[in-house]
């Protein structure tokens, strides 16, 4: 929840951030484009006032600087009452062709001043004269006292214009000025046609509080405050249209903007301020330039503005096109937001899932890691972190085989993350050897898969576990086997062997002679058994001890198992003193020369037996017996007979050998 | 039943066209005599429309009109309302026209309700007007200090404009500077604006008997009675603080104006004819 209230809360802000860069950015282009609009009517109105000035300069030197006007003008200066009345008429007449000519140049003004600053002659009210300008009049004043020409903007009692004040002199004497004006309307018309558009308005703001006072007080009617400060009034010249309603309401744009206008602080702050400005406005769903520019005076203080007004289309398009901007962003923003909802779903989807294996594989008991195709680890679970004794933050990132696989010949071994990688399959061994933090190694069991991700190997999965106790059980296990094996076979020649003699048993003998026998029957080969007993034992078992006797018992049967050699000679201790030999696939006589065999080495051994009456040594008495097995004969009747050969052997003196034949 | 109801629901229907209809929307037309320029007229009769537009509750319409006729051809066919008039303009439509009536006589700038015309000429040196004729600037035929006293008083120097090259400069003003100009010998202008022109060396030869003085007008045909004599009331009523803001020429006052106080107008134009109006 927290994450969406941050993302909401972040969208929030780049939305806004967005907005306000595109706005600022719109604003910065606007506030561009109203500067150069600025500038660029400032200098279209300069050149304009420029122009006036250099035809000033012109009518200055051209027509007034001449000898009939210069002769009046002094004369007027010199004279009083009729006669100056008659010589102003006279310079009225002189003058006023060329006035009449000027007027249709745009020239407003032609006024001829005395030395003493008062009024001589205005052509544009010639009744009006005699009243001192001294006041009101500072380009005047100036013009006279330091007779040299002042230009630039003034008010004055009639007229407000711009100045081009000359002084005259007669005789090289100063006998008053000269001073040829344009007013705004001329400007105006200049403007236009150095602008070549007809649909810029323009109109004179006057600063009251520096013209209210010079005005001839019968022409205070005809000024109105200005709708956007009180601070400026308009000539009502400029509003007098041929309807008169009681609030003379004019529909002009000019006012309309004015209107639009009123209610804005920063207007009011711009104009208190007394500097040029620009300013966009919209009206009736169209944008407008509206341009102040700030016109000073010949003191060079704030006297008026000149207020412009331009159907632009280009802000209403940057409007337009910031508005679009807007939209997009928040658009794309949008966009955006939806996708990281989607995405902090299918996160919040993931990370449960994430957990759920988490929980799964940290219960499970078995330590599972995930690496990188370099080898680092990118996953452990808790099982793992219990079995290493990492914690899972210290060793993410880390190599995985220089960490804790340990090899007593790890320099051979490659690591079987990167054979699994390498040879795109799973590896399962439990031959390695993992170490702890602690630098213990025990022995794993693991299993490493390469893991995919859209069929791209990008690392791998493993999951091992410690078989210490494992080993150490397989180990005790296979001592255990082993001991149980030799158990087993100790067991085996108790059961199958004589103790002393370490030659078969009679229960050996039994089961082998049984088994010889069926495959004597079955293959219809001879058997042979030879029955063999020590002479006189009792006798050297009483003379030498029983101890001794076992020593003769051992020698004996040694000299039997050396005698019967083949692989299927059969050699026990029957009982007593008395041995069995079976010899396999042996007829008659060959059993006679392995029994002669048997009593040359044991002759040979030269065992003595001072107690035999006959013999001074041990002899054997062997009763040998060959048959091929009927299917009527039994195993008894082979030993009954090598038996009865034996007895006869005793019988006819020991240390002999008899064999029965086939008839018995 | 039910036609007396369906006429109460139409009359219903129309009450608020009818209250509609009663309100004195209309926009008055009102048109001065073109004595001085059309900038300077308009100045001169800019505060005296609006209070006319305060006394009617109506917007008031300023009709220039450069030629005297053109403004008594539209009293006369309704097209203006009310028209400042001087005398003989009066004496002319009102011949023609008796809807036409006088409502107020506007008085000078001494509170006197008569003025002069005067015969002006340029410099000390007068012209010997018994010997020869010169040029004379005019108003305007229907101005009364144009040719009807221009031509009484030359009649005083033995000389006639029957006689004299005249020119129409347009208004007194232009007929003034003209003499200054030297285009002219002589003018006959107001008296009045014959005096502001003397710091240019105009001088005045001869000054007419009082003449009634300068009036307002009503047109009673597009008015009607009532409200002709409503604003003839209120005119008179106003107090002199009250219409000082007025221009140069109605700020000092109003007296009623009658048609008879026009008859001396009437006697002069009967003695000297003036060539250039229709009778």
């Amino acid at each position: 929840m927290k994450r969406y209230v941050v993302t909401c809360v972040v969208f929030l802000v780049f939305l806004a951030g967005s907005w306000l860069l595109i706005y600022s950015r719109c604003q910065h282009i606007r506030d561009d484009h109203l500067q150069l609009h600025l500038t660029t009517e400032r200098a279209a109105i300069n050149s304009s006032i420029g122009t006036y000035r250099l035809l000033a300069q012109a009518i200055n030197d051209e027509v007034i600087q001449t000898e009939p006007v210069l002769r009046l003008v002094e004369g007027i200066t010199r004279s009083e009452g009729a006669e100056q009345n008659i010589l102003r008429g006279k310079l009225y007449r002189l003058l006023d062709p060329v006035y009449q000519r000027l007027r249709g140049k745009q020239v407003r003004q032609l006024h001829f001043h005395f030395p003493d600053s008062r009024s001589m002659l205005r052509f544009h009210a010639p009744s009006r004269s005699g009243d001192s300008l001294a006041t009101v009049r500072p380009s005047v004043v100036m013009a006279n006292t330091r007779h040299v020409a002042v230009h630039g903007f003034e008010t004055g009692r009639v007229f407000h214009g711009f100045r081009h004040v000359f002084p005259l002199f007669y005789q090289q004497q100063p006998i008053g000025s000269v001073e040829i004006s344009t007013s705004f309307y001329q400007i105006r018309e200049e403007f236009k046609q150095l602008t070549e558009t007809e649909q810029t308005q323009l109109t004179f703001l006057l600063y009251r509080p520096e013209m209210w006072d010079k005005l001839f007080p019968d022409l205070k009617l005809f000024y109105q405050p200005s709708l956007l400060s009180r601070d400026y009034v308009i000539e009502r010249a400029d509003l007098i249209s041929s309807i008169c309603s009681e609030n003379m309401s004019t529909s002009s744009l000019i006012e309309k903007v004015q209107r639009r206008l009123k209610a804005s602080s920063e207007i009011g702050a711009q104009l208190a301020a007394q500097q040029s400005f620009a300013v966009a406005t919209n009206l009736d769903g169209q944008t407008y330039t509206v341009v102040f520019h700030s016109i000073v005076n010949s003191l060079d203080q704030h006297a008026a503005y000149i207020m412009s007004v331009t159907p632009e289309p280009f802000l209403a398009s940057i409007r337009e096109d910031g508005v679009w901007m807007g939209c997009l962003s928040a658009f794309l923003l949008t966009m955006v937001l939806l996708y990281r909802l989607r995405f902090l779903a299918a996160d919040e989807k993931e990370k449960r899932q994430s957990l759920f294996l988490s929980s799964i594989s940290d219960n499970l008991g078995t330590a599972l890691y995930t690496t990188n195709e370099r080898g680092e680890l990118t996953f452990v679970n808790g099982a793992m972190e219990r079995l290493l004794g990492y914690a899972q933050q210290e060793i993410l990132g880390r190599n995985a085989h220089e960490l804790f696989h340990h090899s007593p010949h790890q320099a051979e071994q490659d690591c079987f993350c990167e054979q699994a990688i390498q040879q795109n399959r799973t590896i399962v061994s439990d031959d390695y050897i993992f170490k702890d933090r602690m630098e213990t190694v025990f022995p794993v069991e693991i299993i490493c898969s390469p893991l995919r991700e859209n069929r791209k190997i990008i690392g791998t999965t493993t999951i091992f576990q410690d078989i210490s106790r494992r080993r150490e059980q397989e180990r005790q296990l296979k001592e255990t086997k082993e001991k149980l094996k030799e158990a087993n076979t100790t067991l085996l020649r108790l059961a199958t062997h004589d103790g002393l003699t370490e030659v078969a048993n009679r229960r050996s003998f039994n089961q082998q002679i049984e088994r010889v026998w069926r495959a004597a029957l079955r293959q219809q080969t001879p058997l042979g058994l030879l029955m063999i007993d020590i002479d006189h034992f009792k006798c050297y078992n009483d003379y030498f001890g029983h101890q001794q006797g076992d020593v003769c018992l051992q020698a004996v049967a040694e000299t039997l198992q050396r005698a019967c050699q083949r692989p299927g000679d059969f050699v026990a201790r029957y009982g007593g003193e008395e041995f069995a030999v079976l010899l396999p696939d042996t007829d008659a006589n060959d059993s006679f020369h392995v029994a002669k065999r048997i009593q040359h080495q044991l002759a040979a051994q030269d065992l003595q037996n001072p107690a035999a009456t006959e013999f001074v040594r041990v002899t054997l008495s062997i009763g040998c017996c060959s048959l091929i097995p009927a299917p009527d004969q039994t195993v008894e009747d082979l030993i009954r007979l090598a038996d009865q050969s034996l007895y006869r052997a005793k019988k006819e003196g020991r240390n002999r050998i008899c064999c029965c034949s086939s008839e018995q | 039943m039910r036609i007396a109801r369906l006429i109460v629901l139409v009359v219903w229907c129309c009450l608020p066209t009818l209250a509609f209809s009663a309100q004195p929307s209309r926009t008055l037309r009102f048109s001065p005599l073109p004595l001085e320029s059309e900038h300077y007229v308009k100045k001169q009769f800019s505060c005296f429309c609006r209070s006319l537009a305060a006394m009617t509750q109506q917007k008031i319409e300023l009709v220039y009109k450069k030629d005297y006729v053109d403004i008594l051809s539209a009293l006369h066919h309704d097209e203006i309302d009310l028209a400042y008039l001087g005398p003989l303009p009066y004496v002319k439509v009102r011949e023609a026209d008796t809807d036409i009536v006088p409502l107020v006589r506007f008085l000078s700038r001494n509170g006197e309700s008569t003025y002069t015309c005067s015969l002006v000429a340029f410099g000390h040196n007068r012209p010997d007007l018994q010997e020869t004729c010169t040029t004379v600037a005019l108003t305007q035929p229907y101005s009364t200090c144009g040719y009807l006293v221009t031509e009484a008083l030359l009649s005083s120097f033995h000389q006639s404009l029957q006689q004299c090259p005249y020119t129409y400069a347009g208004n007194h003003e232009q007929a003034a500077l003209a003499v200054v100009r030297g285009e002219a010998v002589l003018a006959g202008v107001k008296t009045a604006i014959a005096r502001q022109y003397e710091n240019l060396g105009l001088t005045v030869l001869q000054e007419s008997t009082a003449l009634p003085g300068f009036l307002l007008v009503a047109n009673q045909r597009t008015l009607g009675k009532e409200q002709v004599d409503m604003l003839r009331q209120n005119l008179l009523a106003r107090e002199p603080q009250s219409i000082s803001e007025w221009g140069e020429l109605v700020r000092y006052g109003m007296i009623e104006a009658k048609n008879e106080d026009y008859d001396v107008i009437r006697t002069l134009l009967k003695r000297h004819p003036i060539p250039d109006i229709a009778p």
